[in-house]
């Protein structure tokens, strides 16, 4: 089974760059989507349940309706079967009380979206590599 | 009692007394009083012989016994009268009374009768007697009155001492009054005091040393009264002198009683107190001056509290509007943080779509777009990139004030080679960095000053023949100063209060590209560190920038 990775993104305008920018980027990796953090928790939280194959990553964003990026780190991290899932947080912010908080909440990367531009091809590349290709979590203790 | 009749050492002395004693019966009676009396006496013919001695005189000298008239017939030695005249033969009472002379109570003085150094007094009496049997007798008694006499001696020393001592009492008048108020002793103390001689005061109502108003007014008889009543009345007050001055005094009056505690009279004790009371007076008159003068303190300070109240009051409005004013700007500070954030996360969302289709846009449909469509679409890329630098500007002059400073002691001139480096300068600048003194800053900050300061010099200078960047410093009065300063166009130095502000550029984007944000991040960086920064300039002639922060 393609490892998979998980994009959590509320602007339909982002999640189509992000997209865009993931099959130029050709990483051998399937590419979901959820649009916010209450939609992405179900969506992991079912996994569990039915012990199906979890994303190898989970990239989201930070400001979303509902439930924004930082809750749904915080419950991922609460959720037996998830704790140890590498989730990526995905901003527009540059602010240091963001990225300090992202990662006390536990994030395993926080990269700034460029405000123009797509996330460079290259960027997204050296990510999905990482992920997918090189870094191994460790097997879920039960 | 026994009849102790002198046993006569010779028969003619006893026969004598016996023909005495047996001329009648009332001789008998006479002979034993004498054996009972205390008194000394003896009975002593006119040729010396002792013809009856009673048990008292032998007591007192017993020799009298043995001796009988041998005693009589001792000469007078170191016998004195008081004033220490010599007792001659002729002067000597059994002699006078012999020659018919009685002679009572005379005083005799006998030096050292007891083996003391005492003398002994003696009151002598001799009375001659009728003849009988054609001699002449002498009865003669005597009294030791050495006792006495000391007793009075003493009292009379006690008295002298007392008198000097009160004479010597230089403060105080000391006299005695009879009971009627008259005095009765006058000493020299009272003397200086109230002026009196002694003739003229003894036998005086002592009402004369009071003014008229208290005589007047019965105060010498009231104050003897409650002496009287009391066993002594505290006297005060002003008081006559003889030459009519007057003085103030205070003193005691004192009833004195005698042992049946019948009046006796009084003692009066005064005290001159003139400078007392003066001194009193005067302060008195302190005192009044000081309430008067704390009174006036006290209206001083009513109007003082007065004008705190209203102070505080003013202070209080100041305050609640401070208070205000410091709400209202939490407020807008954290609007502005509010707007910051919004600008950073929602303002980035539509431009990042707009680049980022831009983009896409360029990349698979530049073929398909003539032209006119190309550099439209160059337009829509060049903006977002110049909003993008605009956000980026703005969230860094917004962060300057909410992030803490990070501060060390910085090699300035290593900042400054680093932001050189980032200045975007080609190999056609000169460069020169003096020498630089250190200074306390944050040093991400400070990166930022230089990259904005030395990159503006190489924008404006880009265009000049031979562009030339030079970077000084200096050290002086508690303070460092760096400047940089190049050669290019400069600026119009009337426009320079604008320099600083956010937004304000001074030269067209179209010449000289730029978001008018770096200078004024300059301004509030340099400001944050508690320094100042200034331009100076004039076009064409390059522009000079100095900042000036306290030495580490």
């Amino acid at each position: 089974m393609t490892p998979w990775v998980l994009l959590v993104e509320d602007s339909i305008a982002d999640r189509e760059l992000l997209q865009e920018a993931w099959r130029r980027s050709g990483v051998g990796a399937r590419l979901e989507t959820a649009g916010d953090g209450c939609e992405a928790y179900d969506r992991l939280e079912r996994l569990v349940d039915q012990r199906r194959e979890l994303p190898v990553v989970v990239l989201t964003d930070l400001k979303m309706p509902r439930m924004d990026g930082a809750e749904l780190l915080r419950r991922v991290r609460d959720l037996k079967g998830t704790r140890t899932l590498p989730v990526v947080v995905l901003s527009s912010s540059q602010e240091p009380e963001d990225v300090h908080r992202c990662y006390r909440l536990g994030a395993n990367g926080f990269v700034v979206k460029p405000a123009s531009g797509r996330l460079g091809a290259d960027a997204l590349n050296a990510l999905a590599t990482f992920w997918v290709e090189v870094n191994r979590r460790p097997d879920e203790v039960a | 009692m026994s009849r102790t009749v002198y046993d006569p050492p010779r028969p003619t002395a006893a026969a004598v007394a016996q023909d005495y004693v047996a001329d009648d019966g009332l001789g008998a009676v006479l002979l034993d009083a004498w054996c009972a009396v205390r008194t000394p006496l003896l009975i002593v013919d006119d040729a010396f012989e002792l013809v009856f001695a009673n048990p008292a005189a032998i007591e007192a000298e017993p020799r009298l016994a043995a001796e009988g008239s041998r005693v009589l017939r001792e000469p007078l030695s170191g016998i004195t009268a008081p004033c220490g005249a010599e007792i001659t033969h002729e002067r000597r009472p059994l002699v006078r009374a012999l020659a018919g002379e009685s002679v009572t109570q005379e005083e005799f003085v006998v030096p050292s009768v007891d083996g003391t150094d005492r003398p002994h007094r003696y009151l002598v009496s001799a009375y001659p007697l009728e003849r009988r049997r054609g001699r002449r007798l002498v009865l003669m008694s005597w009294t030791d009155v050495t006792h006495g006499w000391m007793r009075e001696h003493e009292r009379q020393a006690a008295v002298d001492q007392l008198t000097r001592l009160v004479d010597g009492a230089d403060e105080h008048a000391i006299l005695a009054l009879d009971s009627e108020g008259r005095v009765l002793t006058w000493s020299r103390s009272a003397q200086r005091l109230k002026g009196y001689d002694e003739a003229d005061v003894l036998g005086q109502p002592y009402a004369v040393f009071f003014t008229a108003e208290d005589r007047a007014a019965g105060v010498p008889e009231s104050t003897l009264r409650e002496a009287v009543v009391h066993g002594r009345a505290v006297t005060k007050g002003l008081r006559v002198r003889r030459d009519g001055t007057t003085f103030w005094s205070r003193g005691v009056l004192t009833a004195i009683r005698d042992g049946s505690g019948a009046l006796d009279g009084f003692v009066k004790v005064t005290q001159d107190v003139t400078e007392e009371h003066l001194a009193r007076t005067r302060v008195t008159e302190l005192n009044a001056e000081l309430e008067k003068a704390n009174r006036d303190l006290a209206r001083v300070n009513e109007q003082l509290h007065r004008t705190n109240a209203d102070l505080e009051a003013r202070v209080a409005a100041r305050t609640s509007a401070l208070e205000r004013r410091s709400l209202e700007l939490a407020d807008a500070n954290s609007e502005l943080e509010a707007f910051s954030y919004s600008v950073s996360h929602d303002l980035r969302a539509p431009l990042r779509a707009v680049a980022g289709f831009g983009d896409l846009l360029a990349e698979d449909y530049s073929d398909r777009l003539d032209e006119d469509g190309l550099r439209y679409l160059s337009r829509i890329r060049e903006a977002a990139t110049a909003m993008e630098e605009l956000m980026d500007g703005l969230l860094r002059l917004a962060r300057i004030h909410r992030q803490p400073l990070r501060t060390d002691v910085l090699d300035i001139a290593e900042v400054v080679h680093e932001a050189w480096a980032d200045a975007g300068a080609d190999a056609g600048f000169e460069f020169q960095v003096g020498v630089l003194p250190p200074a306390r800053g944050d040093r991400q900050l400070m990166l930022q000053v230089w990259r904005n300061l030395l990159s503006n010099a190489v924008k404006y200078s880009a265009t000049t023949q031979r562009p030339r960047v030079e970077v000084t410093g200096s050290t002086g009065d508690g303070a460092v100063t760096y400047t940089v300063r190049d050669n290019g166009v400069g600026f119009d130095p009337d426009l320079a209060g604008g320099l600083f502000t956010p937004f304000q550029r001074l030269h067209s984007s179209r010449d000289f590209p730029g978001t008018g944000l770096g200078l004024a991040l300059v301004s509030r960086i340099v400001h944050r560190h508690g320094g100042h920064v200034s331009a100076s300039s004039s076009p064409g002639q390059g522009a000079a920038f100095t900042i000036t922060l306290d030495a580490p």
